[in-house]
């Protein structure tokens, strides 16, 4: 599917020019957003209706009825995208500071993919109890939180907290932005192979943050909890490993996954796991070689192969297809198939920012996962075609929509316009987004510095 | 593992004591999470055996299985202790209880203490307590739920 013995190399040599390259416009544009005024200014008078002392009425009114700072401020569209920077991108614990630029980076997809205005927002934040303090605290402010980047477990205890006490969608995007592609990248694999989800056997290689999120969700959407085998750094998962009590301390959630999962009590490690196993979906640590090739080979017929590390996937995707993978994803973009969850944050939020939701809920992402699913089927599925590209704006307007219309049925939005409507608000933000910038880019008042 | 949810409780036997053992002994490496006090010795195998074993014949000691399909899954162990200056005079000491995890949230703890309490009253005992390290936390919720409440603090200090 995919010849390149050289791909590695020529990919490890790029990425250097990408660091340098980018380490030197960062310092050019000085950042990467700005807020920009969305009203007309024409004369100083206008002041008195945005400012002093015409605001007063606005905030009389929402005083009186708080859910209105919805309809007369920007925070129906506004969200924050908060870190602590303890596990930012594969560099670990770098602190708020270092985590800007991702964090900032992020900002720019969610207005550029998704029209929503996005604030990077890296705390300072030492415990659980304090970061949700903090966020809680920001709420008023905002129409939606975006986690990034926080090292597990901490980043369960912080989503579970604020998804139940705050009344704006809570979204982790590690844990659920991986999870809803995976999910839709699967729904698709399994078509081709003519599996069912209620059948196959999972192999999830790592359980850190994405991988135990993807695992729940796969659960939800009917994947048998026995059939799920989950391998850490130390081996397969299983009820009564030497440490299973220390996680039920440390990892909840890990543990509630020990006991559920395997229920033939398999043990060993990546290649036990793989034995007769008709799907993989690894998110642990780069490769090559985390997954070997004669691995591959021991799984059922037609394996799916969904090696997700970055920024070298487990195992080679050309390797994996000589070894008998059927269908094979990464995280990269430079390989087909790309698993990738700047495919589900921006449209997620655009759809509950759309109708004010006040949650993102596990069904919203499973409505989410098929709709993108049924986006790439409509257009033709292949081996090498089972997700949509991050270029298909079209998907985000789908899937944005479908939540959108979820939440609304599920009676969690502020607002309930008609999908006509819905559809229109969509397509309207996103298109005002892009060609507000392409007018700035085309004026020369954002200028092309390489 | 999926666990079975039909299991009994019964005294323990002879020939449970390989899989009492095994029991307790993950029960003290348990331990070790909570303080470097609690380290488990490398001999540790041998003299839980032989813990165990002792215990099985001993009067003033009591031990309980839970068995599900032909297997030990949970064990509660308490020894009855008197109380030389206070009233009552006698009372049963929970020194160890472990349930395997894909047996728990069946009451299958819960189970083995009603067990237990029903054989202490038997014996005209009439308090039970349980010891721990104070920083188990399940331990704390699973007394706490079942009405226990804390009697005796030991506090440590290396020398």
């Amino acid at each position: 599917m995919i010849d390149g013995e050289g791909l590695g190399k020529q990919g490890s040599g790029l990425t250097d020019k990408w660091y340098a390259l980018s380490l030197k416009l960062h310092n050019m544009y000085r950042g990467k957003i700005e807020t920009l005024i969305k009203v007309p200014v024409r004369k100083l008078e206008d002041f008195a209706i945005w400012y002093t002392p015409g605001v007063a009425e606005p905030s009389r009114a929402i005083s009186r009825d708080p859910d209105l700072s919805f309809t007369l401020t920007s925070r129906w569209n506004m969200i924050a995208v908060v870190t602590d920077g303890t596990r930012v991108l594969g560099l670990g614990n770098i602190g708020p500071e270092a985590s800007y630029p991702v964090m900032e980076g992020k900002a720019l997809l969610f207005k550029y993919l998704g029209g929503v205005d996005a604030v990077p927002l890296p705390i300072r934040a030492g415990s659980v109890d304090e970061f949700v303090k903090i966020v809680k605290s920001i709420e008023p402010a905002f129409g939606g939180i975006n986690l990034e980047d926080i090292e597990s477990p901490k980043c369960f205890y912080v989503l579970e907290r604020l998804r139940k006490e705050l009344n704006i969608p809570v979204w982790h995007d590690d844990q659920q932005g991986t999870a809803t592609a995976t999910l839709a990248g699967l729904i698709n694999a399994l078509k081709i192979v003519g599996k069912k989800i209620s059948d196959v056997t999972i192999a999830m290689i790592g359980a850190g943050a994405s991988n135990i999120a993807t695992a729940n969700l796969l659960i939800k959407y009917g994947a048998k909890p026995g059939n799920l085998i989950m391998v850490d750094s130390k081996g397969i998962l299983h009820s009564e490993r030497d440490d299973i009590d220390k996680l039920a301390f440390e990892n909840p959630w890990k543990y509630e996954l020990a006991i559920k999962t395997n229920a033939d009590g398999r043990k060993g490690g990546i290649r036990e796991a793989l034995k007769g196993a008709d799907v993989v979906i690894a998110a642990s640590r780069p490769g090559p070689n985390v997954i070997q090739k004669e691995w591959v080979k021991d799984m059922n017929k037609d394996p799916i192969v969904f090696a997700l590390a970055n920024p070298v996937p487990e195992i080679w995707p050309w390797e994996a297809s000589e070894a008998g993978a059927k269908v094979v994803a990464t995280g990269r973009s430079d390989f087909p198939n790309q698993i990738n969850n700047s495919l589900v944050f921006p449209a997620m939020f655009r759809g509950v920012l759309s109708v004010r939701a006040k949650a993102i809920t596990d069904e919203m992402a499973i409505v989410f996962a098929e709709t993108l699913a049924r986006y790439a089927e409509k257009k033709g599925l292949r081996e090498d075609y089972i997700i949509p590209t991050m270029e298909e704006w079209d998907a985000y307007v789908e899937t944005a929509l479908a939540v959108g219309l979820k939440a609304i049925e599920l009676g969690i939005s502020r607002l309930s316009p008609s999908r006509e409507e819905l559809l229109e608000d969509i397509k309207t933000q996103i298109i005002s987004s892009r060609s507000k910038h392409e007018t700035l880019m085309r004026s020369g008042l954002i200028k092309e510095l390489w | 593992m999926a666990g079975e949810s039909e299991y009994i409780i019964r005294i323990a036997r002879k020939e449970d004591v390989d899989q009492i053992s095994d029991l307790v002994l993950r029960l003290k490496k348990l331990n070790e999470e909570f303080d470097p006090l609690y380290t488990v010795r490398q001999e540790a195998p041998e003299v839980v055996r032989k813990y165990v074993s002792d215990s099985l014949g001993r009067e003033d000691v009591i031990t309980l299985v839970a068995e599900s399909s032909g297997r030990v899954v949970g064990v509660i162990r308490a020894e009855i202790r008197s109380r030389i200056f206070y009233e009552p005079l006698i009372a049963g000491v929970i020194t160890d209880l472990y349930v395997l995890p894909s047996y728990r949230r069946k009451g299958v703890g819960e189970a083995l203490i009603s067990s237990l309490t029903k054989i202490l009253k038997s014996r005209g005992v009439t308090l039970v307590s349980a010891e721990f390290p104070p920083m188990n936390k399940i331990a704390v919720e699973f007394y706490t739920n079942l009405g226990f409440k804390p009697l005796l603090y030991v506090f440590f200090k290396e020398l």
